[in-house]
C-alpha cells in the first residue's frame, strides 16, 4: 500500500474553504457547506480509494495559495468568499483535474453525515434494523397484462 | 493437512456449490467445500451505518479489483468493456447480488433451432422446471403466478407473494400499462413473508451492499445451514491452485493455499467446480499436466471461450414527485419481458429483459447526478439535488449476448493473486447483434419512462460496473469436439470432474441467470446420486 500524501493543518484548513466553494450552506440554513469533511474522519478512507486522489488535492490545494497570492492575499485562506471562488475558477481552468477530485471527495462524503441526512428531512439512522414501511400493492394493475394473453414461444 | 480422500470436494461456496452440498448431503458421503473467502456476517453488513452506501466504494464493491480483500483475486479487465463483478465468500456473488430471480424462457434452451444462432441447451425449459420449482423453495422466492411471459403447464408458483411495488413501482407500471406492454411483478430471492426462520424484508433498501436482515436469500441463509447440519464441511479461507490428476486419468484432489498461505493438498474421489464463469476457467486453465498441456479438461480447446455476459444499459428517468424510490429492495420490483423474444421485424435475434430498479440512496444520486452533469458544484448544487434526490427511477435492459469464441478468458501472463497464482484475464467486445438490440432496449426505456411521466431521461448505452453474470466459458453439450461437460456437468475428458456454475451455460438468456445456476447444479447433483454406482463410466 502506497502511503497517502501527509495533509498540513494549513492544506486541510485551504480544504475546508475550497469545500464549502464546492457545496456552501444551503440558503435556509438546514444544509451545512462541505467544508468540515476536511477535519472529519472519513476525509482518509475517501481520499486512500482512488490512486493518485491525494497527490491531487494536495497540487490542486498549493494552486489556490499561488493564485490567491497574485491577488495580493496571503493564501486562500485569507481571500474574501467571492475570491475564494473566483481562485477557484481560475484553478480549475489551469488544472482540469482538481474541481472533479473535489466533487468526487465532497459528494461521496457530505451525503453520509447525519446532519445533512436530516437536514434532507430523512432520519438519520442505518437502514437496518428499523427498515421502511411500503404500502400494500395493487395489484388490478396487472389486469391489462393479464388480458393480453401468453408471449412466450414454444419450443 | 489430511491425505485422507474425501468422497466429494467442492470448489467454492457460493450459488452453485452451496446447493449441490445441500442435494448430496442426504447420501451420507464425506463432503468437503474449499472457500476461498470467508461467512459475512450479519452484524459485518453496512447497513448496520449510517455511512452505509460510503462502503459501496471500498470492501462492499462490486469489484474484486477495487475491493482488495485478502479473499478476492485480480481480474484484468483492461480488454473489456465491461468489468468484472463477483463477491468470494460463503455464498459467493449471491452476498452482494440484487436478487432478481426469473427462470429462463422455454426458447433460450433452443436458440440454434429457433434463430439459427448460438446453440441448443442439451437439456430444456420442462426437464428443468422440477429443479427451478425445488430451488425457488428452498431459496423462498416471492413473486406472483400468472405471468404470461412463461408457460402455464408445468406452472410457475412461487412460495411467497411479490414484494412491494411502491410509489415507484406502480408509477412505472401505469406507464407499461399506457404503452400496453407486458411488465410482471419481479420473481425475487428476498422472502415476504417470513420463512424457515428468517424473518422478512424491511425494505431497507441496501441488497446490494448485503442484507443484515438475512431477508434476501443469499446461499449462506439458504441451502448452507442445511448442508452443514447434514455433515457437509466448509474449509474457509482455502484458495485452490489446481486440480491434481491422477495416473488412471481421473482427477485425484487438489493443491490449496490455507488461511495461513501454507501449501495443502487435499485428496478427493469426485472433484466439483463452481468458481463462476470466471474462476472456473482459470481453475482449469491453472491446472496443466502432461495430459493436459493446455489446461484440464480442455481438449476442445474451448475451457475460457465464448464468454457471455448480459450486457446491461440503463435509462434513468426524473419525475416531478418523490418517488419514495430508497425504499425496497433495489433490483426488485417489476420487470418487463415485452421484447424478450425474437421478432422478425426488428434488426436483430433474440431480445432483452427490463428490471426496474429503485431510486438511489442521498450518495449515490449526488455521485451518479455528478457524472450525469446534472448536479454542479457551488451556487446551484442545492437545488439541482433537491430536483434529483428521491425523484429517479432506472431501467435497466439486460441484454442477451451471443457465444462468440473471441470473448474469452485466458491466464494473464504477468498478473498473479497474493499467492502467486496467475490471475484471469477478459478479452471481450460487445458483438453487433447485442449493440443494434441495446438500442433497441433503450429507446424503448425511454418511452416507457416518457409514459409514466419523466420529465427528463439519461441514457446509459452500456454499464461497466454490470459485469455480474457471467457465462459459457466451459460450455454443456453432447459433443466432446463442442462443449466441455455433458448434460449433466460432468467433464467429457475427466469422468469424476464436475463443474456446475454458469460457466456451462451453453446461451446466456436474457435474464439474472442465478435461478438456473442453482437449478442446475440440484439437477447435476440428482443425477449424480442416481449414477453413483456408475458414475465414471
Amino acid at each position: 500500500m502506497t502511503e497517502l500524501h501527509p495533509f498540513s493543518a494549513h492544506e486541510l484548513d485551504t480544504l475546508a474553504a475550497v469545500l464549502d466553494q464546492v457545496i456552501p450552506p444551503s440558503a435556509d440554513g438546514r444544509l451545512p457547506g462541505a467544508g468540515f469533511i476536511a477535519h472529519g474522519e472519513r476525509f482518509g478512507t475517501i481520499v486512500g480509494l482512488l490512486p493518485g486522489l491525494d497527490l491531487g488535492l494536495a497540487g490542486g490545494l498549493a494552486a489556490c495559495d499561488e493564485q490567491a497570492r497574485k491577488r495580493g492575499a496571503a493564501d486562500y485562506v485569507a481571500l474574501a468568499d467571492a475570491e475564494r471562488l473566483a481562485v477557484l475558477n481560475d484553478v480549475a481552468a489551469i488544472d482540469a483535474g482538481f474541481v472533479p477530485s473535489l466533487m468526487f471527495l465532497a459528494y461521496s462524503t457530505y451525503y453520509v453525515e447525519d446532519r445533512v441526512i436530516a437536514g434532507l428531512d430523512l432520519e438519520p439512522r442505518p437502514p437496518h434494523p428499523q427498515g421502511f414501511a411500503m404500502p400494500e400493492n395493487d395489484l388490478g394493475l396487472l389486469d391489462p397484462v393479464r388480458a393480453r394473453g401468453r408471449l412466450w414461444r414454444d419450443a | 493437512m489430511s491425505e485422507e480422500p474425501v468422497d466429494v470436494l467442492i470448489i467454492g461456496a457460493g450459488a452453485s456449490g452451496a446447493a449441490l452440498a445441500w442435494s448430496l448431503a442426504e447420501t451420507r458421503m464425506n463432503i468437503l467445500c474449499l472457500e476461498q473467502g470467508d461467512w459475512v456476517k450479519s452484524g459485518d453488513y453496512p447497513s448496520n451505518q449510517t455511512d452505509w452506501e460510503l462502503r459501496r466504494l471500498g470492501d462492499f464493491g462490486f469489484s474484486p479489483n477495487d475491493r482488495k480483500l485478502a479473499s478476492d483475486y485480480p481480474v484484468n479487465d483492461s480488454e473489456s468493456p465491461i468489468a468484472a463483478s463477483m463477491y468470494n465468500g460463503v455464498g459467493g456473488s449471491t452476498i452482494l447480488f440484487a436478487a432478481h430471480f426469473p427462470r429462463l424462457h422455454p426458447s433460450d434452451f433452443r436458440v440454434r433451432t429457433l434463430d439459427g444462432v448460438g446453440s441448443d441447451w442439451p437439456l430444456d425449459y420442462r426437464s428443468l422446471a422440477p429443479w427451478y420449482d425445488l430451488n425457488e423453495r428452498m431459496t423462498g422466492v416471492s413473486g406472483l403466478e400468472g405471468d404470461p411471459a412463461y408457460p402455464q403447464d408445468p406452472p410457475k408458483r412461487p412460495p411467497l407473494p411479490p414484494l412491494p411495488l411502491g410509489q415507484l413501482g406502480e408509477t412505472l407500471a401505469r406507464g407499461f400499462n399506457r404503452l400496453g406492454w407486458h411488465w410482471w411483478p419481479s420473481d425475487s430471492a428476498i422472502i415476504s413473508e417470513d420463512y424457515e426462520g428468517r424473518g422478512a424484508c424491511i425494505n431497507a433498501g441496501t441488497c446490494i451492499t448485503g442484507c443484515a436482515q438475512g431477508a434476501k436469500s443469499s446461499s449462506d441463509v439458504t441451502y448452507w445451514p442445511i448442508a452443514l447440519r447434514s455433515g457437509v464441511r466448509i474449509r474457509t479461507r482455502a484458495r485452490v491452485r489446481e486440480i491434481t490428476l491422477g495416473s488412471n486419468g481421473l482427477a485425484d484432489g487438489v493443491i490449496y493455499y490455507d488461511e495461513n498461505d501454507r501449501e495443502q493438498r487435499q485428496k478427493a474421489h469426485v472433484v466439483v467446480v463452481a468458481c463462476n464463469g470466471i474462476g472456473t476457467p482459470r481453475l482449469l486453465l491453472n491446472s496443466k499436466s502432461k495430459e493436459f498441456p493446455d489446461g484440464l479438461a480442455n481438449r476442445s480447446g474451448l475451457v475460457g471461450k465464448n464468454l457471455m455476459f448480459h450486457p446491461y444499459a440503463m435509462a434513468t428517468g426524473v419525475f416531478d414527485q418523490p418517488l419514495e424510490g430508497y425504499k425496497g429492495a433495489i433490483g426488485c420490483c417489476i420487470m418487463s419481458q415485452e421484447f424478450y423474444e425474437t421478432d422478425a421485424r426488428r434488426d436483430f435475434v433474440r431480445g432483452y429483459s427490463f428490471e426496474i430498479l429503485r431510486g438511489l440512496g442521498p450518495m449515490f444520486t449526488a455521485l451518479m447526478g455528478m457524472g450525469w452533469g446534472a448536479v454542479p458544484w457551488g451556487k446551484d448544487h442545492h437545488g439541482a439535488y433537491a430536483d434529483l434526490f428521491d425523484r429517479t427511477a432506472g431501467m435497466v435492459v439486460i441484454g442477451e449476448d451471443l457465444p462468440e469464441e473471441c470473448n474469452s478468458i485466458t491466464l494473464d501472463p504477468d498478473l498473479k493473486d497474493a499467492n502467486g497464482i496467475p490471475a484471469p484475464k477478459i478479452n471481450y467486445r460487445l458483438g453487433e447483434n447485442s449493440r443494434k438490440l441495446m438500442a433497441h432496449g433503450v429507446a424503448r426505456a425511454r418511452e416507457v419512462l416518457e409514459a409514466s411521466g419523466a420529465r427528463k431521461v439519461i441514457e446509459e448505452p452500456l454499464l461497466r460496473v454490470a459485469g455480474w453474470h457471467l457465462m459459457g466459458t466451459a460450455r454443456m453439450g453432447r459433443d466432446p469436439k463442442t462443449s466441455v461437460v455433458n448434460e449433466w456437468g460432468r467433464c467429457h475428458d475427466v469422468k469424476n470432474l464436475f463443474l456446475i456454475d454458469g460457466s456451462i451455460f451453453p446461451t446466456a438468456g436474457a435474464v439474472n441467470p442465478t435461478n438456473t445456476i442453482q437449478a442446475l447444479a440440484l439437477h447435476v447433483a440428482d443425477t449424480m446420486k442416481k449414477n453413483l454406482a456408475n458414475l465414471f463410466e
